[in-house]
């Protein structure tokens, strides 16, 4: 009866250090762009690093209609070119030149992480974007579906890492649905 | 996060295969031979063993049954003999009353091949008869004609019943109706189209036959011979199952045995078509050849096989 008191007692207190905070990371209605890096990989005896880049526009604070361009310096892995080197033949692969997508982006979470000194805001976000992957022999129709982290580093700077898979209808020695990993990791601002 | 990373990685797919960029420029081609036809001589006799109870009719009935026999097989064009014809019922009363000359017969196609050197006589007896009875001596004597009087087993037609013509094995046979039937000419001459002239294959081996075109001789760099018939000539061909590089002044050439048919009735004759199949290259010949994509690469120079062939 005594443990039943105290707790009556002491609950309306601590309800009351419960706080919601504003959104401190807004994006309605702004336009978010952003550069960095990629790789694709898709087994294809080609490395593909890249430069990759976006524009987003915030329709709200969940939602964005996005484009997105990356292009790759693919070159022939050392195991393909040891290939190539000792027989003359060559993998049937396309090799990746550049991608150019648009999509929708969407925010699945909000939060924020004490680093050091600082509080992080970020989003957990995910998306699917449709377009071109423009290879070395042709414009092949791909998709992307992804899932990533946007987080806030100032006002106006914000910095994205997406994980994404990249498939595109490719002709090799048939034609060929492909798959690929297509990490992003850009650096942004809000304009 | 940590499982779904190596997932991912994995995700990579859509094979790849390594390819020949400069693959093997590969063509494939069939040298063909048909067997001509030569025509045989039509050389022939008419024996006749009639039985006309009108014995003023018997001459009559005789040699209007020859002439329709005569006129059926002029129709047959080209060189003709024809032997003097034997009459095994001389008046028409009893049938089989005078016996079936061999000899004379075996002298009468004798002359005719001596007279025909470059041909080969394959005699033909004609056989009248218009009694539906089976004959006693006549069987014996006419198969002894017709094994007997020439290299070449003699054919057989009968103008009888069918009793007659199946106790004779003739090859032919034309049905009797009526001495002095007019339509017996055009019913004989419907065998005549048939089966005469006779004929014989033309030559024994077909010569060298090209295994490429003229226009494939200029481009082609190395051939293989993928397949012969059980007929090409020994060594008259490039080996099987190995590469040959083009001699433009020796183009290949194949020679096929042809089975020999000799004096053959033309229903039974056909003409013999061979085949031989080459693969020839134009380019790369050296390069690799693959299959089907992700099947192993071969070097088509190097392969004990065509290529093209199995696919």
């Amino acid at each position: 009866m005594k443990a039943l008191v105290a707790a009556a007692l002491i609950a309306p207190s601590a309800l009351a250090q419960v706080r919601v905070e504003p959104r401190v990371f807004v994006k309605a209605h702004r336009v978010f762009v952003s550069g960095g890096v990629t790789w694709l990989e898709r087994g294809d005896y080609y490395n593909s690093p890249g430069a990759a880049f976006s524009a987003a526009y915030y329709l709200g604070e969940d939602d964005a209609v996005e484009l997105r361009s990356a292009i790759f310096a693919s070159w022939l892995g050392a195991s393909g070119e040891q290939v190539v080197r000792r027989t003359g033949l060559v993998p049937d692969a396309q090799k990746p030149v550049s991608l150019l997508t648009a999509g929708w982006r969407h925010s699945l979470a909000y939060g924020k992480v004490a680093l050091a000194s600082s509080i992080l805001h970020f989003e957990l976000q995910g998306g699917l974007d449709l377009g071109t992957l423009v290879t070395d022999r042709a414009l092949t129709p791909a998709a992307c579906g992804f899932f990533g982290v946007m987080a806030r580093l100032s006002d106006r700077v914000y910095g994205q890492l997406d994980l994404g898979i990249l498939t595109s209808i490719e002709q090799r020695s048939t034609s060929v649905v492909t798959a690929g990993f297509l990490p992003l990791l850009t650096l942004g601002a809000r304009l | 996060m940590r499982a779904i990373l190596p997932a991912l990685l994995a995700a990579g797919c859509g094979e790849v295969h390594f390819v020949e960029p400069n693959p093997p420029r590969l063509f494939r081609n069939t040298a063909a031979f048909t067997s001509a036809a030569v025509n045989e001589p039509v050389v022939w006799v008419a024996v006749t063993n009639l039985f006309i109870e009108n014995a003023s009719e018997c001459a009559w009935a005789r040699q209007i049954s020859v002439a329709a026999i005569r006129e059926a097989i002029a129709r047959a064009g080209g060189e003709q003999i024809e032997v003097n014809a034997q009459d095994l019922s001389p008046d028409c009363r009893r049938r089989g009353e005078t016996p079936l000359d061999v000899n004379s017969l075996r002298a009468g196609f004798g002359a005719a091949q001596i007279a025909l050197p470059a041909t080969h006589v394959r005699p033909l007896i004609v056989y009248v008869d218009n009694i539906d009875f089976p004959l006693i001596d006549e069987p014996a004597a006419i198969e002894q004609a017709r094994a007997t009087s020439s290299p070449f087993r003699g054919l057989l037609w009968t103008v009888s019943f069918a009793s007659v013509s199946t106790q004779l094995h003739a090859d032919r046979s034309v049905a009797w109706s009526y001495a002095g039937d007019a339509t017996l000419a055009d019913r004989i001459g419907e065998v005549v189209k048939a089966e005469l002239p006779l004929q014989s294959t033309a030559s024994a081996a077909s010569g060298a036959v090209p295994l490429l075109d003229g226009s494939q001789v200029d481009v082609t760099r190395e051939f293989k011979v993928c397949a012969v018939p059980a007929e090409a000539a020994p060594d008259s061909y490039p080996a099987l199952g190995t590469t040959h590089v083009l001699d433009g002044a020796h183009p290949p050439t194949i020679t096929f045995k042809l089975p020999q048919v000799v004096a053959s009735p033309k229903s039974s004759f056909s003409k013999s078509t061979f085949k031989a199949s080459v693969e020839g290259c134009t380019a790369n010949c050296d390069r690799y050849f693959i299959r089907e994509p992700g099947a192993d690469p071969f070097r088509w120079s190097d392969m004990p096989d065509c290529a093209l062939g199995n696919q």
